[in-house]
């Protein structure tokens, strides 16, 4: 595991020094890369209990505002990053009592996040600009802050996922997620890990909202909760591989890569091509790919493990 | 003051006629839910498919859309049969239950996507209405004023709601789908055969679904991404009435499709959406298992 951690750190340095050796587009390629990486990360810290959520656009869509409002007002932009996912948490807190309701019904109940999140900011006109929406101040053309935010909060959300699954909450967690009455009667108290969980969750998806309003030149409801990035958080983290690690970090290389591909190849077929994939992927990959990669390199390594031995 | 009770009581009719169809598609959503045990999210691209498909039926072949349901029904009715017998089923008998449950979400969703942006391609992005002369003349009864087309299209849903519940209830087949939604185990033991069931179930369940949807092409634009639109009116009137429970779907649409037309004539648009998804939470924090689901 020592080794894990070291090869970890080591990407990190490499990552740190690389957006000094890449242009504007590949910068700005992989910052989207770290942001959906990010985006299906923090919807995996709650997924990994097995808390369902379609709401989560709706988190993020305030996160947005949130860093747009108070930039509009002349607060710094790193303060106001920050507190755009700070600022998400009550809004967490708020859905918390829904966490009692049982799968589907929970799914369906999140949902209707984005549907009040949404209205609500029409309906306010004075501070959000309703839905003609806010003009961002103007920003350099260069990527490379939005790049190292995003890495950022990728590595604070992988971070907040690997220590859910290796400490002593990570049973409690793997024990909701297999059975949650089960888990009750043996002393877990799940309703309050899931809360945690989900507002873990909130937060990080406030602070992705803050970075990608941070991205953008304006923003309106519309680009705050677009339903297609709804899809692409969950497609990002089942093809990689729900409730692993590294697997939502997988399947963002592997849909960005093949979304700027197909796009410039076959501009008006991607999204088709992104259905056929899901709907083969699902029955090719039960699981995420993830596991499967896992399972390859675990066989090579003992393999290599036990060759090297009989040398001996 | 007059005039603000005729809105209201206008209001009231066109609610109780989208309420009837929302009730409508809660039905197909609830016998999809009961055979693959997820919510379908490609409920609402379905409903799309079905208002193309009464559109294109109308323009290109000049097929009344009240006739189209029978070209539509047996197509769909097939289309479910497969889904569930080449794909559904399979996943099911290799997965365990919560792999299962996400990998059954992620194929609808790829179906979805697959069906909306097809649309897309094919029909491209432009609002399209199915405008019937005959159908569009104005009915007026006591002070409420109402298309000929909605009247009929109500009527017509409710005929189809009570064939259906008599179905479910009094035929053998349908009394068999009910008991694999009910608990598949036992349905097996008591010698039903159970893949053939729910491959019928999910079946009529889309089925239903791209009916309501043909309906709905009278009433509504058309365009590509409108099935999304839907989604969270069908879901929650299904949690509302109580997953499972038929007359249940059928009083959830109706509270929804009410409190969407009522809100708009008293308030502004948005209100009715927070309204609905507050209301739809407050109900289930006192019955999570929805109104007509009984105590847990």
């Amino acid at each position: 595991m020592k080794l894990g951690i070291c090869i970890a750190l080591l990407l990190i340095v490499a990552l740190t020094i690389l957006p000094w050796c890449i242009g504007t587009y590949y910068t700005y390629f992989i910052f989207l890369m770290f942001y959906f990486a990010a985006l299906a990360q923090s919807w995996n810290i709650s997924a990994s209990a097995g808390v369902i959520s379609l709401g989560h656009i709706g988190l993020v869509g305030i996160g947005a505002y949130v860093y747009a409002i108070l930039v509009t007002h002349q607060v710094p932009i790193h303060l106001s990053i920050l507190l755009s996912g700070i600022l998400t948490l009550p809004i967490g807190l708020l859905i918390c009592p829904l966490l009692k309701l049982r799968g589907a019904y929970f799914t369906i109940a999140t949902l209707g996040i984005p549907i009040i999140m949404k209205n609500l900011i029409i309906m306010f006109p004075s501070l959000t600009g309703g839905g003609i929406g806010l003009n961002l101040p103007p920003r350099t053309p260069s990527r490379v802050p939005d790049y190292y935010l995003a890495l950022i909060i990728l590595v604070i959300s992988t971070f907040i996922v690997y220590f859910v699954k290796k400490s002593k909450y990570g049973l409690a967690v793997d024990a909701i997620f297999d059975d949650e009455d089960a888990a009750n009667m043996m002393g877990v108290p799940t309703i309050r890990l899931k809360s945690i969980l989900f507002l873990l969750s909130s937060f990080t998806a406030g602070l992705c909202g803050g970075i990608y309003a941070f991205s953008l030149p304006y923003i309106s409801p519309t680009i705050a909760f677009g339903a297609s990035d709804n899809v692409s958080i969950l497609f990002v983290a089942f093809l990689g591989g729900v409730r692993t690690v590294l697997g939502p970090i997988l399947g963002s290389i592997i849909i960005c890569t093949m979304s700027e591909l197909l796009r410039t190849s076959l501009p008006y077929f991607h999204m088709i091509i992104y259905g056929l994939l899901l709907v083969l992927g699902v029955h090719f990959f039960p699981g995420g790919i993830y596991p499967y990669i896992e399972k390859f390199l675990k066989r090579y390594t003992l393999r290599n493990l036990r060759t090297n031995g009989s040398d001996k | 003051m007059s005039k603000m009770i005729e809105n209201v009581i206008n209001a009231i009719a066109y609610g109780l006629i989208n309420g009837i169809l929302y009730g409508l598609l809660a039905l197909g959503l609830a016998i999809t839910f009961g055979i693959v045990k997820i919510i379908n999210v490609s409920h609402g691209c379905l409903v799309m498919i079905g208002m193309y498909a009464a559109y294109w039926l109308y323009v290109l072949y000049g097929i009344n859309p009240f006739l189209s349901p029978l070209i539509i029904a047996p197509l769909s009715l097939m289309m479910g049969m497969i889904l569930q017998r080449f794909s559904i089923d399979k996943l099911k008998k290799r997965l365990r239950t919560g792999e299962y449950e996400m990998m059954v979400v992620l194929l609808m969703f790829g179906l979805a996507i697959l069906m909306e942006n097809s649309a897309l391609i094919l029909w491209k992005a432009d609002y399209r209405a199915l405008i019937i002369p005959s159908l569009s003349s104005p009915l007026k009864v006591g002070g409420i004023e109402i298309s000929l087309g909605r009247l009929l299209i109500a009527i017509t849903s409710v005929v189809i709601y009570c064939l259906i519940s008599l179905f479910l209830k009094n035929t053998y087949l349908g009394k068999a789908i009910r008991a694999v939604i009910e608990n598949e185990e036992a349905a097996r033991l008591m010698g039903i055969n159970t893949r053939v069931m729910s491959s019928i179930g999910l079946g009529i369940g889309i089925s239903i679904t791209v009916i309501t949807g043909s309906f709905l092409g009278l009433l509504w634009n058309i365009y590509p991404s409108i099935g999304w639109s839907f989604l969270f009116y069908a879901f929650a009137s299904v949690a509302l009435g109580a997953m499972g429970s038929i007359i249940g779907s059928l009083v959830g649409g109706i509270i929804f499709g009410l409190l969407e037309s009522i809100c708009s004539v008293l308030w502004t648009a948005q209100v009715s959406p927070i309204l609905s998804v507050l209301i739809f939470i407050a109900v289930l924090q006192f019955r999570p298992r929805g109104l007509f689901g009984g105590k847990e």
